[in-house]
């Protein structure tokens, strides 16, 4: 056990290093008995501080974060000091034997219970100690254990039971409060760095992609953004003091940010991990329970929940559905999470949005794209080529904003592309072990087919294959393909790609160019190249879509500051960022007035009086000008508030 | 909840242990309307807690043990649905004529003797299983007590528990009640007479802790703390304290009734009882059976004020009790199979006292002077003894004692200057407030005080519904 897994709602984590510290000096291990800290018990401390009273609890805390720097020496000197309290005269040997009976009890009660951390595989307590009573309970008594929920393709019953489970943890979470959960995620942050080995292994399995697509996607871009999360959750949550206008005056006005309950997240089978990680952390960070389903292509089975565990997460809080999404899809929205995430399709978006209309549960959907790339004739062209490769090629092709469309100025073209393909044909394509090759092979079957029919298409439309012509399209190992001669008759032309083609295209002028860069349907990304930024930014712009890159491609993902989603067919709603921080919060409107025996000028009685005043009061607001209409809103509103008075007293005349 | 807020109730009872449920019980049964608070929880049997640290955090006051000012007793004070008899080890014996007598000669109540007390204790005990421990049943650490006791040539007695059904032929072990009994055996009021007291229209609402009690116009007035947060309030014509005798005390005091009578608090009484282990050679494994079927039953012991029982503990409390730390204390816990356990429980004699700081929580004042501590030694010289005579190879004391008997603070008597309850189970000048629990108890008995409290709650509800 590692110190960073520890986490309390009662004990900070210096309070709970001055208790291993000194859990270790009172239960230090035998060769039969485990330490204290070995055993991980400390992971339910909380159980105990939740019924202590808040003088016992706050004596507590003093002490550990006392014995926190203290030195052991000097710690194992109080205890001993304790040991002989009674030869002590009576005020000290009172306050010894208090920190005796406390600190032994903080530290004993926990450790013969029997508890352990999670996954703890050593010697239990009980066995040490020869513990083990019997009780047979007779069929009244038995004590009911959780039922057992299947999470790998549930029945409908399971999926009840899921969200049952998760409306139950949903109030536990938001009671720990953000800072509290922030620890969690600073756990995972451990868990997923001390595993890192591991998980790569366990991606390339089910991914196939190449070692370095996935330390850099996945763990980088992973720990990147719950890193995000630790440094601004807490300030993105703080209530906020919005301002009253002069009209209210007297009251205050705050928004709160409340979780929604429990959301449902359903990832792709792209970027397992990162796409598991980030929506779930995201999501628990805000104070939600949450129901997560991977692809049934890449679901990395058990990886997600083992690092959550480990860092702490109880089962309710993260709950991992396998299953195909044609059969579990419905199901899951029928289970109404009050919130639905789904990175994917346009027809799973399609059907999930369509099922969740039922209910009107909100949805977010972060949909595919056709993402352009335009390249200016004032470009580096070396840099601008190795950059169309990486964001048309990483991931064998497979992200949602990798280049799918690549549009160069005449001007530049012919050397453009010479550079283009020279540096295609140099990539090594292999599912590595050691980080040396560029691509993997395509990651699931019905991509490669998916693929097989565009290049077919094309090239009996006539498309010259600059690279990759020789594929069988039939192996799992795409090749890198650079095309020319693409039309709008074209399947590559029209459809989300998703593997390792690039048709490329020439244009004349920035007009041009935005207009082709313009897709009629999807909008999630795209890239612009020039020397020249305000044109760079003009065209920026212009471009219908959700994120951009300039000089730089796939890269607006790589700050986690940024929000991140589509326009059009490519989905809608932001997640990430500030701006989409909020995506799995209730956002909650406060207006706060002081309870006395006002009356306000808009309830009832109306009267005509109170009419015309009013009627006053807002042509002397709303003129224009800015000192007086201040002045005479002033007088209107005094005038309106001294009748409003009078009304309540005498009432309606 | 809301409905009841506006209720006016015939009786509402502060505390849901052993002395509500049973007056209460007899209450509704005449028609009464009842309400019953508790600052516990309500479990079941299939709900109570399966480890000593859940049990104790969420079982008791404090999350577990209480100390007194001195901090060297340590009071285990139940906060449950069925109180003290959900997490006793459910002895019930009868006071004798010694306890009487002397409740009388403090008191100056004349009603309370062994005869008197006959027919009450006769009903208590209709109300529950009673059970001995059979032979054959006994683990072996009885068969050391009793062995020690043939050795010593005392005398003792099986013990009467009030359980139904342990089904110790199955190998069940007691030990795994002291959180709740999850066989339902234990005789605890949820599985008895609040049971029916609740089939008879009782409302039971658990886990509001009463903090204030007034007059308001003849009726009581009650506030609590609602755990969702804020409060709550209902009335009732007659209220009963049933809170214990900490809990009735702080009760009082916080709601200002010691300006009238400023006895209570005082006359805190808890038996201090000290748990000592013998170390064999062989393993003993108390924690196995029936753990406590032996009780001391020496007329020498009772002349000088203690008892010895035949008791074991969880390993978390144990661990508490012996010495030290580090190695030394896993030598010890690592050779707990091997211990045998009996305690001293001594009437105490010197009283104690509750007060209540600015916050209301309540102090606890409780010395032992030279004659308590005298009759501890010599109860814990005859323990050793037993030990030795047994076999023993060593013997290790308990660090500390432990209070779980707690009586007084709302002593019974006639003299309002030095007494709270008045003989006829009410506060001394009012008609309306009832107490017949530990609290009333006017000095230590040195005798289990529970199946007492099943007959005073008796006979003060048959007073109550004989002057309605």
């Amino acid at each position: 056990m590692t110190d960073q897994m520890m986490i309390s709602r009662y004990f900070s984590q210096s309070q709970l290093k001055g208790l291993l510290k000194a859990g270790d000096i009172i239960l230090p291990g035998t060769q039969a008995s485990p330490s204290f800290s070995a055993t991980g018990c400390i992971h339910h401390m909380d159980r105990m501080a939740k019924y202590l009273s808040e003088d016992d609890l706050n004596g507590l805390r003093m002490v550990f974060a006392a014995f926190r720097w203290m030195p052991k020496w000097k710690i194992k000197l109080i205890l001993k000091l304790c040991n002989h309290s009674s030869r002590l005269p009576s005020f000290m040997g009172a306050g010894l034997r208090m920190l005796e009976i406390g600190l032994k009890g903080a530290i004993l009660s926990p450790y013969y219970a029997n508890l352990t951390a999670p996954g703890y595989d050593g010697k239990k307590v009980y066995d040490v100690i020869g513990w083990h009573p019997k009780m047979v309970v007779n069929e009244d008594g038995i004590p009911v254990k959780q039922t057992p929920v299947n999470l790998d393709t549930p029945t409908p019953e399971d999926v009840a039971e899921i969200y049952q489970r998760a409306k139950k943890a949903g109030p536990e979470i938001r009671d720990w409060g953000v800072k509290k959960r922030l620890e969690f995620i600073s756990n995972l942050k451990a868990a997923i760095l001390a595993n890192q080995e591991y998980i790569l292994d366990r991606l390339q399995a089910d991914t196939k992609k190449s070692r370095f697509d996935a330390i850099t996607a996945e763990i980088f871009g992973t720990l990147d953004f719950l890193d995000y999360l630790e440094k601004n959750a807490v300030k993105f949550l703080s209530d906020r003091k919005v301002p009253t206008p002069f009209a209210l005056m007297g009251k205050k006005s705050k928004v709160y940010f409340e979780p929604l309950g429990t959301a449902l997240l359903i990832s792709p089978w792209n970027y397992p991990f990162y796409q598991a990680i980030v929506p779930i952390a995201q999501a628990f960070v805000v104070g939600n329970a949450v129901v997560f389903k991977p692809s049934s292509d890449t679901p990395l089975k058990g990886l997600v929940e083992a690092l959550l565990a480990q860092a702490g997460f109880l089962p309710g809080w993260v709950q991992i559905v396998y299953g195909q999404g044609r059969t579990i899809g419905n199901l899951l929205v029928d289970g109404r999470p009050d919130k639905i995430f789904l990175i994917g399709s346009q027809p799973v978006g399609k059907a999930i949005m369509e099922r969740a209309s039922q209910y009107l549960i909100p949805v977010e959907l972060e949909l595919g794209g056709k993402d352009p790339m335009v390249v200016f004739e004032d470009v580096n062209i070396e840099r601008a080529a190795a950059g169309a490769i990486w964001g048309a090629f990483t991931t064998t092709g497979q992200s949602c904003t990798s280049v799918e469309r690549l549009f160069v100025h005449e001007e530049i073209y012919e050397r453009f592309k010479e550079t283009l393909v020279k540096e295609t044909l140099k990539l090594v394509q292999a599912t590595d072990e050691d980080g040396n090759a560029d691509i993997g092979p395509m990651t699931t079957k019905a991509q490669v087919k998916a693929i097989a029919a565009q290049v077919a298409d094309a090239k009996e439309k006539g498309a010259v294959f600059l690279t990759g012509g020789d594929w069988d399209g039939k192996s799992d190992f795409v090749p890198p393909m650079v095309v020319e001669g693409v039309t709008k008759d074209m399947l590559m032309d029209q459809e989300e790609n998703f593997g390792p083609l690039l048709p490329l295209y020439s244009f004349t002028s920035e007009a041009q160019a935005i207009e082709m860069a313009n897709d009629p349907e999807y909008g999630l990304s795209a890239s612009v190249w020039s020397q020249d930024l305000k044109r760079a930014d003009r065209v920026a712009r212009m471009i219908y879509t959700g994120n951009v890159s300039i000089n730089n491609v796939m890269l607006t993902e790589g700050n986690h500051a940024l929000p991140f989603g589509g326009v059009g067919k490519s989905g809608f709603g932001r997640y990430k960022g500030e701006f989409g921080f909020y995506a799995f919060a209730n956002i909650k409107a406060i207006l706060i007035d002081q309870n006395s025996a006002k009356m306000e000028a808009n309830w009832f009685p109306y009267t005509a009086k109170k009419y015309q005043i009013f009627s006053d009061l807002t042509r002397a607001l709303y003129s224009p000008g800015r000192i007086l209409p201040l002045i005479r809103g002033a007088f209107y509103g005094l005038k309106l508030e001294t009748y409003v008075k009078k009304l309540a007293k005498k009432g309606r005349e | 909840m809301a409905t009841e807020q506006f209720r006016i109730f015939d009786f509402i009872f502060v505390g849901a242990g052993i002395s509500g449920p049973f007056m209460a019980n007899d209450l509704v049964k005449e028609g009464a309307d009842c309400l019953m608070l508790e600052a516990g929880k309500a479990y079941t049997r299939r709900t109570y807690p399966t480890n000593g640290l859940d049990g104790t955090s969420q079982m008791y006051w404090s999350g577990g043990l209480e100390l007194g000012h001195d901090a060297k007793i340590a009071f285990l004070r139940p906060k449950v649905v069925g109180g003290g008899s959900i997490v006793n080890q459910a002895l019930v014996d009868r006071f004798d004529a010694d306890a009487w007598d002397s409740w009388r000669s403090v008191s100056k109540v004349a009603d309370f003797s062994v005869d008197k007390m006959a027919p009450w204790y006769d009903r208590a005990e209709s109300e529950i299983e009673i059970q001995e421990i059979p032979a054959h049943f006994r683990n072996k650490n009885a068969e050391i007590f009793d062995q020690g006791f043939k050795n010593l040539k005392f005398d003792n007695a099986p013990l009467r528990r009030a359980q139904s059904n342990c089904r110790l032929e199955e190998g069940n072990c007691c030990i795994e009640c002291l959180n709740g009994c999850r066989l339902g055996s234990k005789q605890s009021t949820p599985e008895t007479v609040l049971k029916t007291a609740l089939e008879n229209g009782l409302t039971l609402v658990p886990e509001i802790e009463v903090t204030h009690i007034s007059e308001h116009k003849g009726d009581i007035r009650v506030t609590g703390l609602d755990p969702r947060g804020g409060q709550v309030s209902y009335r009732a014509r007659n209220l009963v304290l049933g809170a214990g005798a900490i809990g009735n005390a702080r009760l009082l005091l916080n709601s200002g009734f010691e300006k009238k009578l400023p006895h209570i608090g005082k006359g805190f009484f808890c038996h201090p009882q000290f748990m000592s282990f013998g170390v064999y050679e062989e393993k003993i494994n108390s924690h196995l059976g029936a753990f406590q079927a032996f009780k001391s039953d020496d007329k020498g012991f009772r002349k000088e004020g203690f008892k010895l029982e035949n008791v074991y503990a969880g390993p978390e409390g144990i661990a508490l009790l012996v010495p030290g730390f580090g190695k030394i204390h896993h030598e010890y816990m690592e050779r707990l199979p091997h211990f045998a356990c009996i305690e001293v429980c001594t009437r105490d004699t010197n009283p104690g006292q509750i007060r209540v700081n600015r916050k209301g929580k309540a102090l606890i004042r409780k010395v032992q002077n030279r004659e308590d501590l005298n009759r501890y030694e010599k109860g814990a010289k005859v323990i050793d003894d037993i030990f030795k005579s047994t076999g023993a190879k060593q013997i290790v004391h308990g660090r500390f004692g432990i209070g779980l008997h707690l009586m007084g603070c709302c002593a019974m008597g006639t003299d309002p200057a030095t007494s709270v309850i008045d003989p006829e189970f009410k506060l001394h000048g009012y008609k309306n407030i009832f107490s017949a629990d530990s609290s009333i108890f006017p000095n230590a008995p040195g005798i289990n005080p529970s199946l007492t409290i099943m007959a005073l709650s008796k006979k003060a509800a048959a007073s109550i519904l004989r002057n309605r």
